[in-house]
């Protein structure tokens, strides 16, 4: 029984074809050996022996849509790290949410793709140093359970913390770990979330403000138009979408304006 | 994609479009309009005004030079007129007369824009304007217009002494991509006012020409001139590949001209250099293909994906990727740099010991990686090593070693396997019953026969998957007992291993009666197993599964009836492609293709029209099975599907007969700017020679270009003929091709074809090509 199994293009284009249907994640053909490296081992344990075989589990069998989440944590690279892109994280806490708050409001934030979690536990953090933290509802998802289960651990490899020379307060340093303050995760509602579930999205209401940062770059652009769309949903109105510095939504055209604010730049949902 | 603007600029777009259908009367609202904060906004209002008529051109050109008090208004002019019909021509030349600066360089960019090569000799003129600005106006505008009598002018200003010349002059010399500015920008190239302008101009130009002069100035240059003159180096060598594919001769002509200093220098350049300047001087070093330099790639191991990248092809080159401190970064490295440099790594003998060093990285990938390297590198004495990753928390890592131990063998392995598969760690004992079962040790049988009295579901799996391979005559009869497991995933295994043994009266029965297990699987491995047994008496009973409730099972019936010999399988292949279910269809297509009957060709050439781009797919792989389907293959290969379109231009690409090869040409003459086609029909490139040279005689400028590139990726001398017939060719655009490609090979051959050509040729363009390359 070999130990990899072959994947070829007809196959390769029929199951990735089903990823992007069921997850979202577009793969073209050049990353055909990314798949046969992922995918190939779950096959095997699966029993199945051949790509093909495990191709008809997943389109077919009552078991697929676990599988298929599993195959989400796989294949996207989870590579984030503390206070990534922070400038737009800041503008957004001293500008709109400050704002906000002055008004009376408990603004909502949603971290719509949060991964491993060093994001929202960064806005926490940025909150936090403004002495905000309790006054903000954070949300924060990811369809990846793996990636969620680290998020509430809160422990770390060197990567999540290379943007330091030294670590902040709220970050602690455990033999070979580094750990994120236990406040900041508890201030966050943890969910799992798929971004093409509409249902899943609606049922979370609406936001002041949602960032959804390079998780774009998976997804064909009509799926990402679409995604947008259900974010502009989720957001209030004059709401803020936050995307990441390598993704624009402008090509695309969308129902949002884009802002410049401090050097980094803001998706504006209009006020009426 | 249909732009999603919002409601208040739908309504502006909707205001100017009715503005643009009332003409000249509605200019200056629509010029309002330029201080929209919509950017889509602005741009529709730039464009209606650029299709307005000549009414509505001219009152651009009259308050282009009236109204000059808003500059966005003064911009959207300038944009719509520059994009306007050819009504704005002799209008916005008459603007030329005009006395103001402003007005005139406004004029002049648009002609520039425009390319309006019948005002090149005016605009000439005004590169002496005593207004600078008009002066630069007016070269920019040669620069994009082009043209001998351009770049002729544009030489001249680069021959000048003012600094507001030269400078713009030199740029635009490098976008021209003209040779025959080489001799100039190489003087400016011992200029320090001008050098390093010059050198970008020169990697722009993309001639192999230019190559000595760089290498010139990296000698005796500053090193922020060097830095750049890598960058030009870096530039060329790409236009030659992407002309004429890896025989570019830049490498070869760096190393001609380099003296024995600039190693050194260069190395020494990359403290100071960014990403993009560190990968061009990298590649310099590995140009000149000094051994000392495998000190500054091991230290450039460490840098961005980019750069270590280099720095492995660099060490590659050298021959040095078993070197000493090569093996010290991988043994102490990082796991990304250890992910980086293990796959260069595979099969060489000294990375032994620090490739097992990777067995223990924290980060699975580079476990697996180094289980696979291993493998490559048929390094035995590892196998110990390797058992110590089944138990592994990495599924990938598992298997990879369980892959790595088959793929070695060794003395040690069998010893291990059964030490292994006594493991208390459930993981360790399926693995070692994989390795066991595949060697098919004397004890493999027993721990079979062990292994399905296991609790363990996977266990049981294992055991039934390695018993066919085990010749004992009880196999059989052991996995028609499985199929009656109380598990329906042992029972679906245990059916699908007897697809693997030979026919037996009963595994017959068995595969019969699975076709109505409850479970799904079960059902799915019995029509397999019955295909690939070819028991043609269980047909119908395999036709009825076409209407299962499981989809899966429906896709294993259509799978067995291509399997299975006769008419009567064959028939109900050809039914199941014309099934409504889409699923079915596309498995009846791949079983179609598989069965390669000349009866299923008309199925196979429905499938290629279906409207499923999946089922396009595979009808276009299994109609390459079938011979004379060249016109059929070179219509999917401009199929709407990318996926399809790839898989038939691949096809046709690995055909060698002429047939093939032309629908490949007539492809290409029809689009001679594709890459694409000149990569398929550079594949087989000395089996097409004799069908190409026919078209080249008569080829277009375009076609030609494209034909030599494609002869030019010839690695053999049957190409480099080639190249010299075409080269003498009675077809002019051929010998113009062919010009171009000699002179980015330069060799001796070359140079002496290109010296007679740039005497003797009757075509001026040829010879002024041979010249310029020899220049």
């Amino acid at each position: 029984m070999s130990s990899t199994l072959a994947l070829s293009p007809q196959v390769f284009s029929i199951l990735s074809a089903l990823i992007e249907e069921r997850l979202g994640l577009f793969f073209n053909s050049d990353y055909r050996d990314v798949l046969v490296e992922k995918l190939s081992p779950r096959a095997l344990e699966l029993g199945f022996e051949s790509m093909l075989d495990y191709y008809y589990f997943l389109r077919y069998d009552e078991g697929a849509s676990a599988e298929l989440l599993a195959i989400a944590d796989a294949l996207t690279v989870n590579e984030t790290y503390f206070l990534r892109e922070a400038t737009q994280l800041r503008v957004l806490v001293e500008d709109m949410l400050t704002s906000l708050i002055a008004k009376g409001r408990r603004p909502r934030v949603w971290c719509a793709a949060c991964s491993t979690g060093e994001e929202p536990i960064s806005l926490a953090a940025l909150l936090d140093e403004h002495r905000l933290l309790g006054q903000v509802e954070l949300v924060a998802s990811d369809v990846s359970e793996r990636a969620l289960q680290v998020a509430c651990g809160g422990q770390y490899g060197p990567r999540a913390v290379r943007g330091f020379q030294t670590l902040p307060p709220w970050l602690t340093r455990e033999g070979e770990l580094t750990v994120a303050s236990p406040r900041l995760r508890d201030s966050i509602d943890w969910r799992r979330i798929n971004l093409l579930d509409t249902m899943a999205i609606s049922a979370l209401g609406k936001f002041d403000a949602i960032i959804c940062r390079n998780v774009m770059i998976y997804f064909r652009d009509e799926t990402t138009q679409a995604v947008v769309s259900r974010l502009h949903d989720a957001l209030v109105p004059d709401g803020y979408l936050l995307v990441g510095a390598s993704e624009s939504l402008l090509r695309l055209g969308t129902a949002f304006s884009c802002e410049e604010r401090r050097g980094a730049f803001f998706y504006h949902k209009g006020a009426t | 994609m249909a732009m999603l603007a919002s409601a208040e600029d739908q309504l502006a777009l909707a205001e100017v479009e009715r503005l643009g259908g009332v003409g000249v009367g509605a200019v200056s609202q629509l010029l309002a309009l330029l201080a929209h904060h919509s950017w889509g906004v602005r741009r529709t209002v730039v464009a209606t005004l650029s299709r307005g008529d000549e009414a509505t051109l001219a009152e651009l050109c009259r308050l282009l030079v009236e109204a000059r008090s808003n500059e966005p208004i003064i911009a959207g002019l300038v944009d719509a007129l520059s994009s306007a019909s050819a009504h704005a021509e002799p209008l916005v030349q008459g603007l030329l007369a005009h006395d103001d600066p402003a007005v005139l360089c406004d004029a002049i960019q648009i002609l520039g824009r425009r390319r309006h090569a019948a005002s090149a000799e005016k605009l000439s003129a005004f590169t002496e304007h005593e207004d600078d600005n008009v002066a630069l106006a007016a070269i920019e505008a040669l620069g994009r217009i082009g043209g001998e009598a351009a770049v002729d002018r544009l030489i001249s200003l680069a021959e000048g002494s003012n600094f507001f010349r030269v400078f713009p002059a030199i740029d635009l010399l490098g976008r021209s991509r003209e040779a025959r500015a080489l001799p100039v920008l190489g003087r400016l190239l011992k200029q320090p006012l001008y050098a390093t302008e010059a050198a970008r101009a020169v990697g722009r130009i993309g001639s192999l020409s230019g190559v000595a002069a760089l290498v010139k100035a990296m000698e005796t240059g500053p090193e922020a001139l060097l830095r750049v003159a890598a960058l030009s180096l870096v530039a060329i060598q790409d236009y030659a590949v992407h002309s004429i594919g890896p025989a570019s001769a830049v490498s070869r002509t760096v190393r001609e001209h380099a003296g024995r200093a600039l190693r050194d220098k260069v190395a020494r350049a990359m403290s100071f250099a960014d990403d993009a300047e560190t990968v061009a001087l990298g590649r310099v070093l590995i140009w000149l293909g000094n051994e000392d330099s495998v000190s500054d790639f091991v230290r450039l191991l460490g840098g961005a994906d980019e750069i270590s990248a280099l720095a492995i092809e660099g060490l590659a080159q050298l021959s040095a990727l078993g070197d000493p401190r090569v093996l010290a970064a991988l043994k102490g490295g990082t796991s990304e740099l250890r992910a980086r440099l293990l796959p260069s790594l595979m099969g060489v003998a000294a990375a032994s010991e620090a490739t097992v060093a990777c067995l223990t990285d924290e980060q699975p990938a580079v476990r697996a990686l180094a289980c696979h390297a291993l493998a490559r590198g048929r390094e035995i004495a590892a196998v110990p090593a390797l058992f110590k990753l089944l138990t592994d928390a990495d599924l990938g890592v598992v298997h990879a070693a369980v892959g790595a131990i088959q793929s070695l063998g060794s003395a040690e392995t069998e010893a291990l396997a059964l030490a292994a598969v006594e493991s208390a760690h459930l993981g360790e004992r399926r693995a070692a019953l994989r390795i066991i079962t595949y060697f098919g040790y004397d004890a493999s049988l027993a721990l079979c026969l062990a292994a399905l009295s296991s609790d363990d579901e996977k266990m049981r799996d294992i055991a039934l998957g390695g018993l066919p391979a085990l010749d004992d005559p009880s196999v059989p009869v052991v996995l028609a007992g499985a199929a009656r497991h109380a598990s329906a995933r042992t029972r679906a295994s245990a059916v699908r291993a007897l697809g693997h043994v030979k026919a037996h009266p009963a595994s017959e029965r068995v595969l019969r009666a699975a076709l109505d297990d409850p479970d799904p699987w079960v059902r799915y491995y019995a029509c397999q197993s019955l295909g690939k047994l070819g028991i043609v008496a269980a047909l119908p009973a395999i036709r009825a599964r076409l209407d299962d409730t499981a989809g899966q099972v429906k896709m294993a019936a259509v799978e067995a009836l291509a399997a299975l010999p006769g008419e009567a399988a064959l028939r109900a292949l050809a039914e199941a492609a014309a099934s409504a279910d889409l699923d079915v269809q596309r498995a009846a297509v791949v079983g179609a293709g598989e069965r390669a009957d000349s009866e299923l060709r008309s199925v196979l050439l429905a499938a290629l029209a279906s409207p499923d781009a999946s089922i396009r797919l595979v009808a276009v792989s299994s109609i390459a099975r079938f011979e004379g389907t060249e016109s059929e293959l070179g219509a999917a290969a401009i199929d709407a599907d990318v996926a399809v379109r790839s898989a038939a231009l691949g096809l046709l690409a690995s055909r060698t007969d002429p047939a093939s090869s032309g629908v490949l040409l007539r492809m290409l003459e029809q689009e001679p700017e594709s890459p694409t086609l000149v990569a398929a029909l550079a594949q087989e490139v000395d089996s097409r020679i004799a069908v190409i040279l026919p078209v080249l005689a008569t080829a277009n400028d375009s076609v030609a270009r494209a034909l030599l590139a494609v002869l030019s990726r010839s690695p053999s001398h049957r190409g480099r003929a080639a190249l010299d017939v075409a080269f003498a060719s009675p077809n002019v655009a051929s010998r113009r091709a062919a010009a171009r490609v000699l002179s980015l090979l330069l060799d001796d051959s070359a140079k002496s074809s290109l010296a007679r050509a740039a005497n003797g040729d009757s075509d001026a363009e040829v010879r002024r090509l041979c010249a310029a390359a020899l220049a």
